[in-house]
């Protein structure tokens, strides 16, 4: 994973999209810090069966969402991000994918004072509709 | 009744069913064999895939400049509620809104090229992180104009005029020059609005250089072959007088912008042609009567826009289906939300070189005149002068050419072409007579003190009732006050009274309370001349009410009151010339 260019310092979003027709969606953009994109890394949908459904139980969500499908897509990033936003607390099993830090957008005021600097000036929950919206176009086009 | 005799299972493994045996109370039982050979009991195995599926990822890469550091600004703060000032000067909060987002146009149909767009931050950011600063803060939904053109290869931005299309087309060239998405940009417009394309462009993109084409052949060619002048601005009679010297050149251009498109509609026409004959890779059309009279207007427009994605067989339904992702239409009604209900625009327009030929004679004149008569020049002898150079502001003497009559024709095809009514005003009857002569085409009607009042309200009657007549024009003197003309959305100060109040009060003529919609005030105003230095000595005063007040029509101009508006040093300041006091006494 490459560091960001000089003067540049990225920070990632990553998210997943359920998709009852064909599976879950994930979704993670590296953008700027004045939040404008640099890198953009989707998976195609993952289906699970319903024996991994029961079998995982309530660890499924975590499992697949934030270690299988956000180790996925953070391994593929060429961009070394300063911070992954994920938007729940069942994402943040991707820490156990990446040495980089993970935190959720929950709220944004304690983040801005847990980060700092790290944090760009920028609204932290809009990059997540992008995501979604590229999704859902990478959906329509097959 | 025979028993049925009894069929009993040969084995029964231990995982059989109980056997339920039954037989009638008449015969006895017989004694059953049973017969039990026990079997190893078999055990179905299923393996079930406890892994999770693998994952497929694709990529995207973009590649930016870098961010200017000072463009780090707190998001907080871009997204501060704007304010707006309505009649009663009252200041309401707006809830915060929606920002623009540029949104792949329907022609783009590669996935990464459509995610691209998708993935870009909202406009206002962009321009932001671009450090692109607007002289004013533009309207939403001229943000969302900008959103509209960015992506666009053919673009038709029809909104209602004075919603500011040039303004949204500007800022729009300026972002793609920025971004390097083009170099060169060609706009042509109509002669009348020349000087007001290079006052906005000047205005809202102050860092391009623009290239006017005018003048002689020569001095034109050398013109059209600049280099790395982004923008080149021409109007129609000159590219079509050029059209051959543009081919030989072969001069290509990134974008092509059409202002007052509707020209082009016809497509036989030889500006039609020009045009279509340009060039390029992307065309915009700016127009505010995208149809004027038929579906045939549309599909010229689009011959320029996007050759060939319209044609003449096609239904209003299909033709608009077809184009309806390349046209953006706001109206002031759907946008009045976000507008004031009056929007002022001073429209700055250069001199003709006849006009400014007769200006420049007629001030050094009389500047001689005032000066050889030293302490004896009064105030009266400025205002001959300067009268007399304001009505050279409207026409020449010798030709009765007008820059401000050319812009006055430009701004009344788009008022007449969408049905709108329209108010121009002048100190002058005089004025009002010639305007009426070059503006017949839209039905003018005149208003003013030297007519009956059977008349007058027979003007009015006949503006208000019927179709055909598309502008009314007024004196100051008699239609600043009384009337009510609240269906005219438009007002034209063809030139300028002594006293905004009095202007303010021909203004309300159209707009008042109980009007349909906003009303666009265009202030005509010619550069380098005494109408920009009295506009700068009223505008740095604040206090209207002790300025000169005359209602009086014409050239009745009480010399005592008029010294309440201008001080004697203000008045003979706009000729750079000391009060007669200061001269005396320096004699």
């Amino acid at each position: 994973m490459q560091q960001p260019e000089e003067g540049r310092a990225a920070i990632g979003f990553l998210t997943t999209v359920a998709s009852a027709s064909h599976g879950v969606f994930g979704g993670y953009l590296l953008v700027d810090e004045v939040g404008r994109p640099l890198e953009f890394h989707c998976t195609a949908p993952v289906r699970v069966s319903r024996a991994q459904e029961i079998l995982y139980g309530p660890t499924l969500y975590g499992e697949l969402h934030g270690r299988r499908i956000g180790g996925s897509l953070v391994q593929a990033g060429n961009v070394k991000p300063r911070l992954v936003l994920v938007e729940s607390q069942q994402m943040m099993q991707l820490q156990e994918e990446t040495d980089l830090p993970v935190a959720v957008v929950d709220s944004e005021q304690p983040l801005r004072e847990r980060f700092g600097d790290l944090l760009p000036e920028i609204d932290l929950r809009e990059p997540f509709e992008r995501i979604r919206e590229a999704i859902a176009e990478a959906q329509r086009h097959g | 009744m025979a028993t049925p005799p009894l069929e009993l299972p040969k084995t029964v493994s231990s995982s059989a069913s109980p056997q339920v045996l039954s037989w009638d109370g008449l015969t006895l039982p017989q004694p059953v064999p049973v017969c039990l050979r026990p079997e190893p009991i078999e055990v179905e195995r299923m393996s079930l895939a406890v892994s999770l599926p693998r994952v497929t990822v694709r990529s995207y890469a973009f590649h930016l400049p870098p961010a200017p550091p000072s463009s780090r600004q707190p998001r907080a703060a871009a997204a501060s509620p704007p304010t707006v000032k309505g009649d009663q000067g009252a200041e309401t909060a707006e809830p915060v809104r929606p920002r623009a987002r540029i949104k792949p146009p329907g022609d783009v149909v590669k996935l990464s090229e459509r995610i691209f767009y998708l993935l870009q931050p909202d406009l206002e950011t962009i321009l932001e992180t671009s450090e692109l600063v607007f002289p004013h803060d533009p309207y939403p939904f001229q943000y969302e104009g900008m959103a509209f053109l960015a992506p666009r290869h053919g673009a038709v931005l029809a909104d209602e005029m004075g919603l500011g299309k040039s303004m949204q087309a500007i800022s729009t060239i300026r972002l793609l020059v920025r971004s390097g998405e083009a170099r060169r940009v060609l706009v042509v417009c109509p002669k009348g609005l020349v000087s007001n394309w290079k006052r906005e462009l000047a205005e809202w993109a102050p860092e391009l250089v623009v290239a006017v084409i005018e003048g002689e052949p020569a001095r034109r060619r050398w013109q059209w072959k600049l280099e790395d002048v982004p923008v080149t601005l021409a109007n129609y009679e000159v590219l079509v007088r050029d059209e051959r010297l543009v081919e030989e050149l072969k001069l290509s251009y990134d974008l092509v912008v059409l202002d007052e498109a509707q020209r082009i509609k016809n497509r036989g026409s030889r500006t039609s042609e020009a045009v279509r004959g340009l060039r390029r890779r992307r065309s915009w059309a700016l127009t505010g009567t995208p149809v004027e009279n038929s579906a045939a207007d549309l599909v010229g427009l689009f011959e320029f826009v996007s050759p060939g994605m319209v044609h003449d067989g096609m239904t209003p339904r299909m033709l608009g289906e077809a184009v309806s992702d390349h046209v953006l239409r706001r109206s002031k009604d759907k946008v009045l939300k976000d507008l004031p209900p009056r929007i002022d625009r001073d429209a700055t327009l250069e001199l003709s070189p006849e006009q400014r030929e007769a200006y420049r004679l007629a001030e050094e004149e009389g500047v001689f005149r005032l000066t050889e008569m030293g302490p004896g020049a009064t105030i009266q002898h400025v205002f001959e002068l300067v009268l007399r150079l304001k009505q050279i502001c409207n026409f020449d003497p010798a030709t009765q050419v007008s820059s401000k009559v050319d812009r006055l024709e430009a701004e009344l095809e788009e008022v007449a072409a969408s049905g709108r009514k329209a108010l121009v005003f002048s100190q002058w009857v005089e004025t009002l007579g010639k305007l009426s002569k070059r503006l017949a085409r839209f039905g003018p009607l005149e208003y003013h003190g030297g007519m009956p009042t059977s008349a007058r309200d027979e003007a009015i009657k006949r503006f208000r009732e019927k179709s055909e007549h598309s502008v009314l024009m007024l004196s100051y003197g008699a239609g600043a006050v009384g009337l009510n003309l609240q269906f005219s959305e438009y007002v034209f100060l063809f030139d300028r009274w002594w006293n905004p109040a009095i202007e303010d009060q021909a203004i309300n003529r159209a707009h008042r309370i109980g009007g349909t919609g906003g009303v666009t005030v265009t202030r005509f105003l010619a550069t380098g001349t005494i109408e920009e230095r009295i506009d700068r000595v009223l505008a740095g005063k604040r206090d209207l009410s002790e300025m000169i007040l005359s209602t009086a029509e014409g050239l009745a101009l009480d010399s005592q009151r008029s010294m309440k508006g201008f001080t004697q040093e203000e008045l003979f300041s706009l000729f750079n010339l000391p009060p007669p006091a200061r001269r005396a006494a320096a004699a």
